[in-house]
């Protein structure tokens, strides 16, 4: 073995070791502030009120001024204490920031929990648990402050931009010459994806049928036809369309009609379709392409 | 199911933002932060209308007032904008549409209780913009009481308009301008009545024309939200109406469509908590779709048949007319809007109609429960059993279909399809300790949509005799129902068919989601998943045909005598396989850096572009500044491969007949890389700038037929034919003599915006704003043997092969020869038109709080689209260039109190 051989995984085990320790390390230290004390009591949001009261007036003029009514749905809640905890501790230790649980700095999953322990009986919120936002370490903190919005929902941004933040790479779509009028305000990412999740990949929403959220808009589209083209329905819409935006006319995800249909019908020529001809689209006579009832090729 | 997410894009309430400003970066974030900016240059930017202003306006002091128990805040802007646009109008009002007049800008009503209860309602919040003339209008109110009820109303009005102009190569649209003789030896003389195509309306306009209005109203109603039993009543109307144009088959000729379409959805639903932390939920879904169609042939610009003959609608594209007069090649259009009479392709008149309704009922049953310790459930069913039905079908033509000599048709039949799906999805997470979680999530869905056409058409037919021409076919057309020929006797051959059609496309899927996750502390976690699918599609098409009667050279089948075709019930699976694995990772509370990936394997794909092999790996990081403040980064690639092509044409025998890396089947990438900031350091200014590069690349092996003699160079050997190979789905079996290929399609795009805003004095704000989105690319069809671009022969037009007589076609003797001019193939001549363009948008603004409550607000915007046009020289350009530059100047008052 060579001394650079050694010296390169000596300088791996060191990183490695040091990322261990610092993992672990952080870990204990992001328990601290976080950690909620058991045996702590209640003592009610006017006590809190008593050093936090510009939080206090934030919740009594936000929707969660819900929390200080005595039951919810037949369960009890305890204001300032149903999301941080019981704060008798908290007091006694004279606001010792160890005693009671604190949302920043927090792990998500911890944040998560106590959200949904009210919020998991809403239909947006219900799938979240098992949500590719929630897998990637994204809270319910990430994108609401119940203490410093004054936006709808508490959003701590409006929705486009908040999205955005993250979602660079729809940004630059909805940019383009084809696109979803997202930025112009008429739609919302929430149209077509619940940011809380659901159970279809991309966290789409569906119709009621489990059809293509895109039907809602694009009724004319869905059929059902008594001749299919099937991926409209199988492969979806994103086989033929960016649904984001796109540089190409129609949203499609290549510039030229031909292009993007020969890509399947590789073998239409074996119709007879040549295609040096002047026939400048399929869809000049397939003109029903997303389902006909009246032509099985899709001519009316 | 109407979203109750949706808000207004502009700030609910003028004057203060929307976060408490106590949380500003330190100073040595902010060095770093500068250093970043300082390296990043800032052109001027640009703010897409409808979105300026928002956040930076001026706080002129009001605040509304108190009327009963409410704090009231309103706000209303009414503007004018002034637009002033040159170049191609139809694409400005395509991409943009905003037009001059005076609009309602925005409209903001905000009533929030001093005191808690009482009252018909606790917060109200209105707002609305648009209004008068822009292409998009939203207006939406939110009423609510506490324990008694949440409404949302939402409003939205769509009008989309495209006049795009979709000849892909416009110079194909040549009438076939040809010698007025021939010269031996092959010398050409063009015509001395050339027709110039620029004068004609389908050269200016999108031959699929759409401009349509839509309305959508969604109104959602929650009972009782804080109770044990919850009650949710919900309506959605979309409402679509305008003009679609379209074309039709054979004679492709421009259609004009007159579209209504209405959909509405009712929605009842009730939750109800019979233990603790469970819901059980029932909801009733009705949904009424109602769609008529009415085409007619598009005589915007008709031409006669010969001077001041009958009006005639010509295709999109004008074929070379085949009648040649003693012995000479005739001109197609004879002067502009003079059809030749001699030619065979035009209709007289053209109409169908139908009306489509549909219904569909929608039964949804749902659990949610955390009831057990850890362990968190969610189930939901579905059944759906819809209908839709065609009525009133009436297809009416009158004209000549050359390849058939058919004179007029009318075709009617009922059609009906059903929908019948179910649905079952179960979510389970146990969390097994505080620091592992697991998961598993299963969804299973079957619909099938049988559905039956029933089809009569009665036909007419000239008599088959050769030179047929539109003006005088011989016969005569006769008479059909609803059609009256004019100046012809109502004599002729007749035909009918009866076809029953009955088809089927049904599909039952499973997917299994099993997860691990891992959380050890705030700085760390990671998940690792399976997911396991399984598709069935199943496909079958009979359809049944009896004729009568026969027609003389057999043109239509023996009477009374079935002819069927069959596509007997097929079935294609597909298992799928796909690793799930993510890491976060978070230094500090305000940076998260993600990784995530999909590894998906899979053993078939119903589609040659479905992948059987992708990989998706996405890499994103997000600095949060502070609450108002982010930077973020990421990569996200999506690499995609269909090995359809291999062992194509049996065992060993791919679908080339030479090695070729390309003829493995399909191959893609999606690849993202984008960089974004977004701050504001101090209330008086904010930065917000980003970058986002596109590769978008796929790779297509194919079998083309091409017209023989028209490859330069020689046609590759042609492709292994692959009839009745069991290996092979029959809808891909390739016949004799066809050109291997592979198309290649490349687009890069790069798009950024910056806006700054600033806030130099009290009462005065300032935006600049700059948008871009550049594309460059190509589509280039290769040769299967070589791996050299394909080109094609044709004439200085793009015709492939040439038109005798055209420049550019050898005519020697009486032999034509393809066409001299090679063209990349095999569409010749393309213009890149959208993959090769700049898109500019430059926007700057000022607010003026003029006084309290009142603020002026002036905004100039300049659009700028341009087409690199580079490959295609400016006398072969007959369409008109699609760019243009649009100067938009909007000034408003706002009127806060």
């Amino acid at each position: 073995m060579t001394d650079s051989t050694i010296q390169r995984i000596f300088r791996s085990t060191v990183l490695v070791s040091a990322l261990f320790l610092w993992t672990f390390a952080g870990s204990a230290a992001a328990d601290t502030p976080g950690t909620s004390n058991t045996t702590s009591k209640f003592v009610g949001s006017e006590t809190c009120k008593g050093c936090h009261e510009d939080q206090f007036k934030s919740i009594e003029s936000s929707p969660h001024y819900r929390t200080n009514l005595a039951k919810i749905r037949g369960e009890e809640v305890h204001g300032c204490e149903s999301c941080h905890g019981p704060g008798s501790a908290h007091v006694e230790g004279g606001g010792d920031k160890s005693k009671i649980f604190i949302f920043k700095g927090a792990k998500p999953e911890e944040v998560t929990k106590r959200c949904l322990t009210c919020h998991e009986s809403n239909t947006e919120q219900r799938q979240f648990m098992r949500s590719t936002h929630n897998e990637n370490g994204i809270t319910c903190t990430s994108c609401h402050s119940v203490h410093h919005s004054k936006l709808e929902y508490q959003l701590v941004q409006q929705q486009t931009p908040l999205c955005f933040s993250c979602h660079a790479e729809q940004k630059a779509d909805f940019q383009k010459t084809f696109h979803h009028p997202v930025e112009e305000g008429l739609i919302k990412c929430s149209d077509c994806h619940n940011p809380h999740g659901t159970v279809a990949v991309r966290q789409l929403r569906t119709t009621p049928d489990q059809d293509a959220v895109c039907f809602k808009c694009h009724s004319d589209k869905r059929g059902p036809f008594v001749f299919e083209h099937e991926p409209v329905k199988v492969e979806g819409c994103t086989s033929c369309h960016s649904p984001h935006g796109s540089t190409n006319p129609r949203m499609l995800t290549t510039a030229r009609t031909n292009s993007l249909c020969l890509q399947c019908h590789a073998a239409t020529s074996a119709i007879g379709h040549t295609q040096n001809t002047r026939i400048q689209q399929c869809i000049d006579c397939h003109s029903n392409i997303h389902g006909s009832n009246l032509s099985d090729v899709f001519f009316k | 199911m109407a979203n109750l997410n949706q808000n207004s894009p502009r700030l609910l309430l003028f004057g203060r933002g929307p976060m408490q400003q106590e949380c500003r970066m330190s100073k040595s974030g902010w060095k770093a932060v500068a250093v970043l900016v300082l390296l990043v240059s800032l052109p001027a930017i640009a703010q897409t209308e409808g979105v300026i202003g928002q956040e930076q306006e001026n706080d002129s002091g009001s605040i509304g007032h108190v009327w009963r128990n409410y704090a009231v805040q309103q706000s209303i802007e009414f503007g004018d904008r002034i637009t002033e646009n040159s170049g191609n109008a139809q694409m400005y009002d395509t991409l943009v549409n905003l037009q001059s007049g005076p609009r309602l800008l925005g409209q903001e009503l905000s009533m929030r209780p001093i005191t808690r209860g009482g009252g018909l309602f606790d917060t109200l919040y209105l707002s609305s913009f648009g209004f008068g003339g822009d292409p998009y209008d939203m207006a939406r109110l939110r009423i609510e009481k506490s324990k008694w009820y949440d409404f949302v109303a939402l409003y939205r009005r769509d009008h989309n308009f495209f006049d795009y102009n979709l000849f892909a190569n416009p110079l194909t649209l040549n009438p076939g301008i040809t010698n007025c003789s021939t010269v031996a030896g092959g010398a050409v003389r063009p015509c001395a009545a050339a027709f110039n195509p620029q004068a004609d309306y389908f050269y200016t306009n999108s031959p699929h024309l759409q401009d349509t209005v839509r309305n959508m109203g969604d109104f959602n109603l929650i009972l009782f939200p804080q109770s044990v039993i919850r009650v949710r009543l919900g309506f959605e109307r979309n409402n679509n109406t305008g003009t679609v144009d379209s074309s039709l088959e054979d004679v492709n000729i421009d259609l004009s469509q007159d579209m209504h379409s209405r959909s509405d959805r009712w929605t009842f639903g009730v939750d109800v908590r019979p233990l603790a932390r469970t819901t059980l939920s029932f909801d009733q879904f009705f949904e009424h779709d109602k769609l008529d169609n009415g085409y007619v042939n598009n005589l915007v610009n008709p031409y006669t048949l010969g001077v001041g003959g009958r009006s005639v609608s010509i295709p999109l594209y004008f074929p070379p007319c085949t009648v040649a007069v003693g012995g000479v090649p005739q001109p197609y259009i004879t002067a502009p809007g003079v059809l030749n009479p001699l030619c065979n392709t035009g209709v007289f008149a053209y109409s169908r109609h139908d009306n489509v309704r549909s219904f569909f009922p929608t039964s949804q049953l749902s659990l949610r429960s955390s009831y057990f310790h850890k362990l968190d459930i969610t189930a939901d069913g579905t059944y759906s059993s819809g209908n839709s039905k065609v009525e009133n079908y009436n297809d009416l033509f009158y004209g000549l279909v050359s390849r058939t000599n058919n004179t007029a048709y009318q075709v009617t039949g009922p059609a009906n399809t059903d929908r019948v799906s179910g649905n079952a999805d179960l979510g389970l997470t146990y969390h097994i300790t505080k620091t592992w979680s697991v998961s598993d999530k299963f969804r299973w869905l079957d619909w099938r949509d049988p559905g039956v056409f029933n089809q009569l058409t009665n036909n007419c037919y000239s008599n088959l005799a050769a030179g047929e021409t539109l003006s005088t076919p011989t016969g005569a057309p006769c008479s059909v129902p609803g059609i009256t020929p004019v100046g012809v006797a109502a004599a002729g051959l007749t035909a009918s068919s009866a076809a029953a059609y009955n088809t089927l496309e049904a599909e039952r899927t499973y997917f299994n989601t099993a997860l691990l996750s891992w959380a050890p502390s705030r700085l760390l976690s990671a998940f690792a998943g399976y997911r396991y699918g399984r598709r069935e599609l199943r496909t079958a098409f009979l359809s049944t045909t009896v004729n009568s009667p026969t027609l003389a050279g057999g043109l239509v089948g023996p009477p009374g005598v079935p002819s069927t075709a069959d596509r007997p019930l097929a079935t294609d699976k597909i298992n799928l396989n796909t690793a799930l694995l993510g890491i976060v990772i978070r230094p500090t509370v305000q940076w998260r850096i993600n990784v995530d990936a999909e590894l998906l394997s899979a053993d078939n794909g119903f589609t040659q572009i479905a992948p059987r092999h992708e990989q998706r790996v996405r890499a994103n990081t997000v600095y949060k500044v502070n609450r108002w403040s982010s930077i973020n980064a990421g990569v996200h690639f999506v690499e995609s491969r269909n090995n359809w092509a291999e062992n194509f044409g049996g065992p060993g025998v791919n679908l080339f007949p030479v090695v070729d890396a390309r003829a493995y089947g399909t191959m893609s990438h999606d690849r993202y890389y984008t960089l974004g900031m977004s701050l504001q350091p101090e209330h008086h200014a904010s930065i917000d700038f980003g970058w986002t590069y596109m590769d978008q690349r796929f790779s297509i092996p194919a079998c083309m037929i091409l017209t023989a003699g028209v490859v330069a160079g020689g046609a590759p050997t042609a492709c292994p034919v692959t009839t009745n190979q069991p290996t092979v789905p029959a809808t891909l079996n390739i016949g004799t003599g066809t050109t291997p290929v592979t198309q290649i399609y490349q687009e890069n795009t790069h798009t950024g915006y910056a806006m700054l805003t600033v806030r130099p004095i009290h009462r005065v704000t300032l935006h600049l704003g700059y948008d871009i989105t550049s594309t460059s690319g190509n589509d280039i069809w290769y040769r299967g043997d070589n791996g050299l671009p394909l080109q094609v022969l044709g004439d200085a037009f793009g015709n492939s092969p040439g038109i005798p007589g055209n420049p550019g076609t050898v005519i020697t003797g009486t032999t034509t020869s393809a066409g001299s001019i090679a063209f990349l193939g095999p569409f010749p001549n393309q213009p890149l038109g959208p993959q090769a363009f700049n898109w500019h948008t430059l926007n700057t603004g000022i607010a003026i709080g003029v006084a309290k409550g009142i603020t002026f607000k002036g905004s100039y915007a300049y659009y700028d689209y341009n087409e690199k046009e580079g490959n295609i020289s400016p006398d072969q350009l007959v369409a008109l260039p699609r760019n243009f530059h649009t100067n938009l100047g909007t000034i408003s008052l706002r009127y806060a109190f």
